[in-house]
């Protein structure tokens, strides 16, 4: 009971951290783009903060799996470590995968993405969010799969 | 700072994370680049291509003999890798004969049933959880590797006896199921195609039953395996999908993310792993979306 308790407040402040940095850096980033944002540039916003909410969901499970397997052993700095370090790698994930977008949609259409995302395209707006997201239910389970190997296996039990 | 400019740096900033990324995980994929244990594992690999998937032996289950009121039972299987295991161990002839009436008067409930042929058989077979055991640590594996493997042990014993349809007194053998046609000897067909019928209630034998005469389905394999497991210590479950009409037996890891899984009441979660035939292992696709544990 315990156990869940703590790892449910480690999973909380984590979780809110995690968006809130994201969502401030990439607020930042595409302020940069148009300010006041426009549309178009708020429909990459609201795609991004869900691209990075549908990773955070895989991440969220690996983290606790890892927190209650070191609690249970009673190693309590690799339990936080372990939770800090998948909540990280992921968010750098997110962040990165944010960028690739830019150079997946840039291989999609002829025009300069920046200047039509300024002008309020939408249209390559919708397409960017729309890869965004799909990218990332595809992507999220098969990196946590990847991240839960660092996870390491109980000791045999006799 | 203009937008170009932003891009530059963040454009920047990005390879220097993925750099980052790539450093941080070379440690972990080390091995895969080069190491000398796995260039070890494909000679090993090379040299297992002679050896063959043996069929069973039809003299196998013949394998008992009676002392002393004691009855020996060898079990000898191939693993995962092709490699031959065997353990023999001696239980009270007496008690086994007393295992069919464990059946009797229990309920149609089916985790009920699966609970109390569980309990009963547990001390009849612990000279065989013990046999498991010494061939486990007889086989000495890597720290590391030592519980999975364990598992994968146990679990390709259960594979290698060929699957055997048991059922109640509402279905009779011979039969056509949906997954092919099964004779009505009752008896272990290296084919798989063995048959029992009338085995009282939900055609489930127990598991020291199974044990014994090494005939089984899907249900009485993954209430067996999960009895052995268990005892050694495994966190693993008996799980059920009423949709497939199958069991399996599920395992809970807290370092795996497998895709055919189930949870039991609590939401905690076990992947499933298909019993009722060899080379099945955990992590391959099963069938169904409503698996629950029953037994765990």
């Amino acid at each position: 009971m315990s156990t869940s308790v703590i790892n449910l407040v480690i999973i909380v402040l984590l979780g809110i951290a995690y968006m809130f940095t994201y969502s401030l850096v990439i607020s930042k980033f595409l302020n940069k783009i148009s300010s006041p944002k426009n549309t178009a540039i708020l429909m990459i916003y609201f795609s991004a903060l869900l691209s990075a909410g549908v990773n955070l969901y895989h991440i969220s499970e690996i983290s606790t799996n890892a927190f209650t397997f070191f609690f249970d052993k009673q190693d309590f700095a690799n339990a936080i470590l372990y939770s800090i370090g998948f909540f990280i790698g992921m968010w750098l994930f997110s962040f990165s995968f944010f960028w690739i977008s830019f150079f997946l949609v840039g291989m999609f259409t002829s025009q300069v993405e920046k200047h039509e995302l300024s002008r309020n395209n939408r249209e390559i707006a919708g397409l960017h969010g729309v890869i965004l997201i799909t990218l990332s239910f595809v992507i999220a389970p098969v990196l946590i799969s990847i991240a839960a190997q660092f996870i390491p296996y109980p000791e045999l039990p006799f | 700072m203009n937008s170009k400019k932003y891009f530059n740096i963040g454009n920047l900033v990005f390879w220097i994370l993925l750099l980052f990324l790539f450093l941080v995980f070379i440690p972990f994929f080390g091995d895969f680049f080069f190491n000398e244990k796995l260039v070890k594992e494909w000679e090993k690999e090379l040299k297992t291509e002679d050896k063959q998937d043996e069929e069973w032996d039809d003299t196998e289950n013949e394998d008992t003999s009676t002392v002393n009121g004691k009855i020996n039972i060898v079990w000898k299987w191939q693993d995962y890798d092709l490699e031959w295991h065997q353990i023999s161990f001696a239980v009270d002839s007496v008690q086994l004969n007393q295992v069919p009436g464990f059946r009797e008067d229990q309920g149609s409930i089916l985790n009920v049933l699966y609970g109390k042929l569980h309990d009963n058989s547990l001390p009849i077979m612990d000279p065989m959880i013990e046999a498991f055991k010494a061939e486990i640590k007889k086989q000495n594996y890597p720290k590391q590797e030592a519980y999975m493997k364990s598992m994968e042990l146990v679990a390709s014993a259960v594979q290698f006896i060929p699957y055997t349809l048991v059922l109640d007194d509402q279905e009779e053998c011979p039969c056509e199921m949906p997954f092919g046609s099964f004779s009505a000897d009752c008896k272990v067909q290296s084919d798989g195609r063995g048959c029992c019928s009338g085995i009282m209630p939900l055609g489930v034998y127990a598991p020291a039953e199974f044990m014994y005469h090494k005939k089984g389905d899907c249900d009485t394999r993954s209430l067996f395996a999960y009895t052995i497991l268990n005892e050694l210590g495994f966190d693993v479950a008996v799980m059920v999908s009423q949709e497939e009409g199958h069991s399996v037996l599920g395992v809970h890891l807290k370092n795996r993310n497998c895709p055919s899984y189930g949870r039991d009441a609590s939401g905690k979660k076990y992947f499933l792993w298909e019993l009722t035939a060899r080379g099945f292992q955990l992590g391959y696709d099963v069938k169904g979306n409503d698996w629950e544990s029953y037994l765990n």
